[in-house]
C-alpha cells in the first residue's frame, strides 16, 4: 500500500514566523468529563481565521502569556476551518491555567503542525478507528472527514473506551455517527450496575469484530500501554504492520523540529509525527524509557 | 435446534461429529431475563455457558461500592469455566444477564468426565478454555494498570 503521510510542518498558513504565536478567543467551553473540557477559538484577526486549515491528527501549539505553551490535538472538523475546537484534560501548569479562563479569554495559537491521519490513502478500505480517553479528541477530526467522504470508504468502526461511563468523550455524537453507516462500540473499564454497555479494556473489543486483514486500516490514539495491546490484536489479525497507524506524544516543545525535545527514535515526533504507522516506530514501541 | 445453534460457533465447527454429540448430549439451553442473577460469587459450580445471544456481566461484590461489574460477555462468549477446573470450589465472580440473554450450558461435571474418558476431545475443550482465560488475564492485567490515569503535560 502506498503510505501517504500528509505532512504540514509549516505554521499559521502563510504566516511569516512559526513561532510566533497569533490571538484566538474563547467563544465556548463544553465540558465533557472530570477535567476534561473542549474549548472552541476562534483567531481575531479575520484573515487568519479565513485562510487557517488544518488535516486530521495534527494539533497547536497552545500559549498562555507568563505561564506556557502546550501542545493540544485539534478535534473540530477539518471541513469546517473556521471553527476551532481543542479538547484539553487538565494535566499541568499550562493546561490547569487554561482550565481557570472563561469564555472571552484569549490566548496564543500557532499551528497547525504535525503529520496527519492517512485518511486519503484509507479510501476504498475498511477502516477500524480506536480511542482511548481522551485518546479519541485526536481522532474526530478523522472520523467527521470519514463521515463527510463516507461512500469512499468501506465498513468504517469506532472503538472508544473510558475508564468509567463518566470518562466517556463525546457521547452525545455516537449515535450521530452511527446513522452515517459507522459501528460504534463502546467500552469501559469499570462500571457499577446502572451501566448497559460492554465493561472491558479496549483491546477486547476486537473479540467482537472479525476484520479483514487484506483491506483494513486502524487508526489509534490512546495511552501507548492500550495502542501496544490494540496492534497486538491487529496484528494477530493479519492487519499488516504499515496498515496500523499510531499517534505519538512526547514533549512537544518548538513543534517545527528544532528542539529535540519531542525525540522519539530518529523522529521529532512535532514533525514527523504524531501519527506514524507501526512499521516506523516497531523497533521502538516497546523500549523501555523511550 | 440446541445442535443448530453450536453449530453456528466457530469452537464447534471443527469439532469430529461423534466429540460435537458427546457435547450435545450433556448440553441444555438457557434463558435469562434482563436483571436476572445468573449465579453468585461463592455459589457452587453446575454448568459453563456459552452465550448465543445478549450480553451477561460479572460481577464482585466490594463492601461499600457494591456489585462492581468488571467484565461483560456477548455473543459466542463463555463464562463459568471456573465450574470445569474446580480449583476453588465455588464461583469466583456473580454473573447477571444485562439484556434478555440465551446461552447453552455445558454440565461441567459431565465436561471433565467425558474429558477424562476421551483425551482428544478434552485436549480440545482445555486448549479453547485456556485461550479463554489467558485473554482473561490479558485483559485484567491492563484493567489493574489503570492505563487512563492522569498523565503530565
Amino acid at each position: 500500500m502506498t503510505v501517504l503521510m500528509q505532512q504540514t510542518t509549516t505554521a499559521l498558513n502563510g504566516q511569516a514566523d512559526a513561532m510566533v504565536p497569533e490571538t484566538a478567543v474563547i467563544t465556548r467551553i463544553q465540558y465533557e468529563a472530570p477535567d476534561i473540557a473542549t474549548y472552541t477559538l476562534s483567531f481575531t484577526d479575520d484573515h487568519i481565521r479565513e485562510q487557517y486549515q488544518f488535516l486530521p491528527g495534527q494539533f497547536n501549539m497552545l500559549y498562555l502569556p507568563g505561564i506556557g505553551e502546550v501542545a493540544i490535538s485539534i478535534s473540530s472538523d477539518p471541513g469546517q476551518p473556521g471553527t476551532l475546537l481543542h479538547t484539553i484534560r487538565e494535566a499541568g501548569n499550562v493546561t490547569g491555567a487554561l482550565a481557570k479562563l472563561k469564555k472571552g479569554a484569549t490566548i496564543g495559537v500557532r499551528g497547525p503542525y504535525g503529520s496527519a491521519w492517512p485518511v486519503e490513502s484509507a479510501e476504498g478500505k475498511d477502516l477500524i478507528i480506536v480511542g482511548g480517553g481522551i485518546g479519541l479528541a485526536p481522532l474526530r477530526p478523522a472520523i467527521y472527514h470519514v463521515i463527510r467522504h463516507r461512500e469512499k470508504y468501506g465498513k468504517v468502526t469506532i472503538l472508544s473506551g473510558a475508564r468509567e461511563p463518566g470518562d466517556l468523550l463525546y457521547p452525545d455524537e455516537y449515535d450521530a455517527w452511527r446513522e452515517h453507516g459507522i459501528e460504534v462500540i463502546v467500552t469501559v473499564d469499570r462500571a457499577d450496575k446502572n451501566w448497559r454497555g460492554n465493561v472491558g479494556v479496549v483491546p477486547m473489543m476486537f473479540y467482537k469484530m472479525r476484520p479483514d486483514g487484506r483491506k483494513t486500516v486502524i487508526f489509534t490514539c490512546g495511552p501507548e500501554i492500550m495502542m501496544r495491546f490494540v496492534v497486538y490484536e491487529a496484528l494477530a489479525r493479519r492487519i499488516p504492520k504499515e496498515r496500523i497507524f499510531v499517534s505519538l506524544e512526547r514533549n512537544m516543545k518548538c513543534a517545527v523540529g528544532f528542539c529535540g525535545h519531542c525525540q522519539y527514535g530518529p523522529f521529532f515526533l512535532c514533525k514527523e509525527g504524531p501519527v506514524l504507522s507501526y512499521d516506523r516506530v516497531e523497533p521502538f514501541f516497546s523500549v523501555e524509557e523511550f | 435446534m440446541l445442535a443448530d445453534k453450536l453449530r453456528q460457533n466457530p469452537w464447534f465447527k471443527v469439532l469430529k461429529p461423534a466429540h460435537f454429540q458427546k457435547l450435545v448430549e450433556i448440553a441444555t439451553e438457557v434463558t435469562w431475563s434482563e436483571g436476572q442473577t445468573i449465579f453468585r460469587e461463592g455459589d457452587q459450580h453446575d454448568y459453563l455457558y456459552l452465550i448465543v445471544e445478549g450480553r451477561v456481566a460479572l460481577e464482585k461484590y466490594v463492601p461499600n461500592q457494591g456489585q462492581i461489574t468488571i467484565l461483560t460477555l456477548g455473543e459466542n462468549d463463555l463464562f463459568g469455566w471456573s465450574g470445569v477446573m474446580p480449583v476453588i470450589g465455588t464461583r469466583t465472580t456473580g454473573a447477571r444477564a444485562v439484556q434478555p440473554t440465551v446461552a447453552i450450558g455445558f454440565d461441567s461435571r459431565r465436561l471433565r468426565e467425558i474429558s477424562e474418558a476421551d483425551h482428544d476431545l478434552g485436549y480440545f475443550i482445555f486448549r479453547r478454555l485456556t485461550n479463554v482465560i489467558a485473554g482473561r488475564l490479558s485483559a485484567t492485567r491492563l484493567q489493574l494498570l489503570n492505563m487512563y490515569s492522569q498523565s503530565t503535560e
